[in-house]
Formats: structure tokens, sequence, C-alpha cells
């Protein structure tokens, strides 16, 4: 488990102030900020996938909204069959009539059909009470996470490289350099293993 | 070396000690750290768990049960089977109740599980999420800890026995020991009189650059060793390759 108040204790310290009231040139909320920014970069490079079975199937309805931190769908599965992905120009090359086409059991997905936050079933199903779960990229916005305790080591030396480089008399590019090339470096091995390339 | 040996190295050398320098906890959470980027880079850490899966249970957050997992390595399935044995003539034993045979013992039988990606088992079969079987075939694991299993088991008394690499422990008290094999421990100091100069940056930040560089150095060769072991036991996940130098540019006027 990862957390921010533990990150920001020990980013007290590469400050050189015993705690938030000791923080010459940063407050504690652009501290906090640093180490979002970091964690929602972890998040974009997909090491964070959730998977969802949070809504049915309703009978004749296409459109269903994602869950609200959904980055982008690696799956979806309607009672545990899985639907391909496709986009609008797939389902338009297969069906000039697809936006009313129905079926007992969707065989597909778009989520290109209506914004970024909703996901088509292809045939719309004609049946409800399907369980409807997403595989997605999690954006990561809470301040505690599961995760393994070295991306915990990536979001201080991350947010120390922000927090030198501020311009103010706190200010060391020595140090952003070696904090950046540290994050880089533990971003680049987590990303190798828990990254979503191998999907 | 036990913390309180690299701890006491770790000041002395950095020779800093006292109410203006670095303190034993300062030092103490830079030798955890380096511990953990070791352990991340090389995988040296090993653990196996036999846990037993919950009927019809597809999807699992490993973090949430291994708070230490990193990746896995190996899967193997346990399923408790009686009765099992067979005679040199292919006749089950223990099948005529009427010669008071004993019943024959509860038998735990191994078979490996093959890691596969989701794509494949989707081109295997869209509805594999509702496949069932007493024995697992196949595992795969998707970001930090999202893990899946086909097919799943039916009912109780599958097992699954996961080695996989950890986060070592860490290091708290004096006597603690450093779970990375002992020709390492010496490049925690390197790592803590690296890292110990972020509070202050300057020329003293400029000379730890070297230590880093030595610490990289045993994580690769170490990440050697584990890979060609991950390799002879046909682990499936090997090591990250370390990239830490960039690829060399061919040199100018040389036709390529």
């Amino acid at each position: 488990m990862i957390s921010f108040s533990s990150a920001l204790t020990r980013l007290y310290g590469l400050l050189n102030a015993g705690s938030a009231l000791d923080l010459m040139f940063w407050t504690d909320a652009e501290l906090s900020g640093y180490l979002g920014d970091a964690l929602q970069r972890l998040s974009r490079a997909g090491l964070f996938i959730e998977r969802a079975e949070y809504t049915s199937t309703v009978a004749n309805e296409g459109n269903y909204a994602l869950p609200a931190n959904t980055l982008g769908v690696v799956r979806v599965s309607v009672s545990g069959s899985a639907l391909r992905a496709s986009g609008v120009q797939d389902l338009e090359a297969l069906s000039l009539t697809w936006v009313t086409d129905t079926a007992a059991a969707p065989q597909r997905f778009a989520v290109d059909v209506n914004g970024l936050n909703t996901v088509r079933l292809y045939p719309t199903p004609t049946a409800g009470g399907g369980s409807l779960a997403v595989m997605y990229r999690s954006n990561v916005a809470a301040t505690t996470h599961r995760a393994a305790a070295c991306i915990e080591d990536y979001l201080l030396y991350a947010a120390l490289g922000e927090a030198r480089a501020k311009r103010s008399d706190g200010a060391m590019p020595d140090v952003v350099n070696v904090a950046r090339e540290r994050a880089a470096l533990i971003a680049s091995v987590c990303t190798e293993y828990w990254g979503t390339g191998n999907v | 070396m036990t913390l309180l040996d690299l701890r006491t190295t770790v000041l002395t050398r950095a020779n800093e000690s006292g109410a203006a320098g670095y303190t034993s906890d300062q030092a103490d959470a830079v030798l955890n750290e380096g511990l953990r980027l070791f352990a991340l880079m090389t995988l040296c850490v090993e653990r196996t768990i036999v846990t037993r899966l919950q009927p019809d249970a597809v999807w699992r957050q490993l973090l949430t049960l291994l708070p230490d997992f990193l990746v896995p390595l190996r899967v193997r399935c346990h399923v408790l089977q009686s009765g099992a044995a067979v005679s040199e003539w292919d006749v089950p034993l223990w099948d005529q109740a009427e010669f008071d045979e004993l019943s024959p013992a509860p038998q735990t039988v191994m078979t490996p599980v093959r890691p596969c990606r989701l794509t494949d088992l989707d081109a295997l079969s869209l509805a594999w999420e509702t496949d069932r079987n007493a024995t697992v075939k196949r595992y795969g694991c998707l970001g930090v800890d999202l893990f899946w299993i086909h097919p799943a088991p039916s009912a109780a008394g599958t097992s699954l026995e996961l080695v996989y690499a950890a986060m070592p422990t860490a290091l708290a008290n004096a006597s603690d020991v450093p779970e990375i094999p002992a020709s390492y421990h010496a490049g925690l100091v390197d790592y803590a009189l690296s890292a110990l100069p972020l509070k202050f940056g300057g020329a003293e930040l400029g000379d730890s650059a070297a230590l880093f560089a030595r610490f990289l150095e045993g994580a690769k060769t170490c990440g050697e060793m584990v890979r060609t072991r991950a390799r002879a036991l046909q682990y499936d996940r090997t090591p990250f390759e370390l990239r830490l130098r960039p690829r060399k540019e061919p040199a100018k006027g040389k036709k390529q």
C-alpha cells in the first residue's frame, strides 16, 4: 500500500523540513500536487488495471457509462462472455443499420461512439440483466492505493524533482537532475513489469 | 551485514553524523529504499505460497492477499483427489467395497499452470470466464496485481502454489539482515551514500554519482545471475533487462 502521507513525511526530510510547518518555499498542498501528478503519470502508463462488474445491462439500451476514473478500456464482457473491441467504422462496415440493430446478447463494444466516458454495446441487447464487466486502466486519484512500495519511492523522487525545480531560493538544479533520473529509472522498471503492453 | 552494521558504515562514511548531519532514521530510510530498488531491478527475493481457490473466482487482486507481491514466477495447481490410483491393468483400485479394502488416502495432484495473455484466452473462447474445472490450466497477470485463472474451479479443494518475486521485508530492527544476497549488501551502503546528499545537493551530491553507478553495476550483475537461474528453472518471468546506458551511436565517418 502506498500513501501520500508517508511519501510527504519522507519528502519533508529531503527538503530540510521536519514537518509541513517548516516548509519555506512550498506549501503542503503544492507537494501533494506533485505527488498526485506523478501518480497520474504512472496511471497513464497503464500500471493500475481495475476490473469492475459495476452494472447490469438494460433491455434495448446500448450505451453505458464507464467507471468515473477510466483512462482506457482494456476489455469488456457481459455475463462472462468477452466482447470484441470495435470502432464506429467497423460497425458501419458490418451493418449500415448498426445503430438500431438488436440481438439477445451483444457481441462487440465500441468506445468511440458517444464521447470518452461511454461504452456502446453492439448489437443492442434485447434482454437486460446481464452483468457488464469492464477492465480498464484506472486513473488513480486517491491518496492511498494498492501498489508495491517501490512506487512510493518513484512518487518521492518525482515530487522532489518538481519541488527543487520551482523557481525560488529553494531551487537546486543538481538535485532536480538526480531526482528525475531516479524517478525515470524506477518508472521504466515498473512500466516494464506492469505496463499494459502485454494485454 | 545487519542493519546496525550498514547504518554505522553509512554514517561513518558520510561523516555527517550528529544533529547537523544525517540521522539514523534517515540512514535507515535510504538503506530500505536501496533494498527495494535492488529487489525491483533484480527480482532476487522469491517467496512461495499455497492458497486455496474460492469456487467460481476467476479474478483476484493479488496485493490484497500478498502485500509484497511484484510479479508471478511460476504457478502450480494442487488438486486434492481421492481414489485416483490405478492398478497395472488399468482397473481403478479400491473400487470393490466388499473386499474391505482401506479407503485410499487422498492424493494431491500437482500440475503446472501456464501463463497466458487475455487475448490468448479470448481467442480460445470468448466465454472462457464461464469455464469450470477442478484443475487450473492457465493464469495471467496484468497491471500491478490483477490476476486471473482459467478455468476457475467450481468447488472447493483446489489450491494454487504461487512462486513470486517479492519486495523484501523492510529493515527495522538493528539485527535485521537484508534479504538480498550477502555479497551485494555493500551496494546498499553505496546507494545510501548516494541518496543522502539529495538533502543538501552541491558537490557532495555530484561526487556520489559514482557510488550510484556502482550500486547499479551490482544490481546488473545480480540481475544476470537471477535471470540465468530463472531460465534454468523455466520461470515464466525473467527480470527486467537493465537499460541504463543509451544505445551506442555509430562512430562518425563509418559506413553503416
